[in-house]
């Protein structure tokens, strides 16, 4: 927060016009775990697609998670998603990175928005200078284009993971804190953000 | 709003790269954060529909002329 305890107004920290954050709740538990056994849902998020037991679902919600939000479209203020900051080392300088985007949220744009913000909030917020994220090929595929020009992969684990009847590989990719404070990504997000049009 | 042609080429000058065959939700997301930074602020509903370039277009086209209001950005640039 800045010294007047609001989110810096031009860091497009924790929301823009379409999008904002909000902190996981213990009501919004059950719509997680609803969400979660969505077959349309992207990022087999914690369970991995498995119907866990609930209780088993809300103690594991929080393990090892530095950092968790809702994402929020505001203009119906639907939850469209959960994104989270995870396995935080102060030590090393990383954090990994994960999304779960709901099966009904409709759209994409919405939710990879509230993730590009979520990625915004955690270089702004804390010295992290480089994020990680684990992905299947299934939801690598709606964000591919990024490879080279806002992150790079790091690792492949081929057929590492069991799926929809196969087995998938599964990418780990990076954000740097140069790239992405460089990237044309992120100077398209804040001047969305920082437009008054934008701000509600 | 130019047509789709000149649209797709002023969006590929400001990626730096040819448009995706099939373009996926990060490039879409930048599409839009771009379109309406020319001015061009398209409603929750009309993102929601929006899965190809053609859509993209479709919608920036309708909301242009209506709405009117420039966000303090510049025209899509010039083809000059």
């Amino acid at each position: 927060m800045n010294a007047s305890g609001g989110w810096p107004a031009t860091s497009g920290a924790l929301g823009n016009g379409r999008v904002k954050l909000s902190p996981v709740v213990p009501a919004t538990y059950p719509l997680l775990y609803t969400e979660m056994l969505r077959p349309g849902s992207i990022g087999l998020w914690r369970a991995e697609g498995a119907p866990v037991p609930y209780e088993d679902f809300v103690r594991a919600l929080n393990e090892g998670v530095f950092a968790q939000m809702l994402l929020v479209r505001r203009a119906d203020d639907a939850i469209i998603g959960v994104v989270q900051g995870r396995s935080a080392s102060f030590r090393h300088g990383t954090c990994g990175l994960g999304a779960f985007v709901f099966e009904n949220a409709r759209d994409r744009v919405h939710a990879i928005q509230g993730v590009l913000i979520f990625v915004e909030y955690l270089f702004h917020e804390f010295t992290f200078r480089k994020l990680y994220a684990e992905s299947t090929q299934r939801s690598f595929d709606g964000f591919a284009s990024g490879l080279g020009r806002l992150f790079e992969i790091e690792g492949e684990l081929k057929n590492h993971e069991w799926h929809d009847g196969a087995y998938r590989s599964s990418f780990i990719a990076s954000v740097t804190r140069p790239a992405w404070l460089g990237s044309p990504t992120r100077r398209r997000l804040l001047a969305a953000a920082s437009t008054p049009a934008m701000i509600p | 709003m130019p047509p789709l042609e000149e649209f797709i080429r002023r969006l590929e000058a400001e990626f730096g790269e040819p448009i995706p065959p099939e373009p996926d939700s990060l490039w879409l997301t930048e599409a839009v954060l771009i379109v309406e930074s020319w001015g061009y602020v398209l409603a929750d509903e009309m993102i929601a529909d929006i899965a190809d370039i053609s859509d993209l277009h479709h919608y920036a086209s309708q909301v242009g002329p209506l709405l009117g209001e420039r966000r303090g950005a510049e025209d899509p640039p010039s083809s000059a």
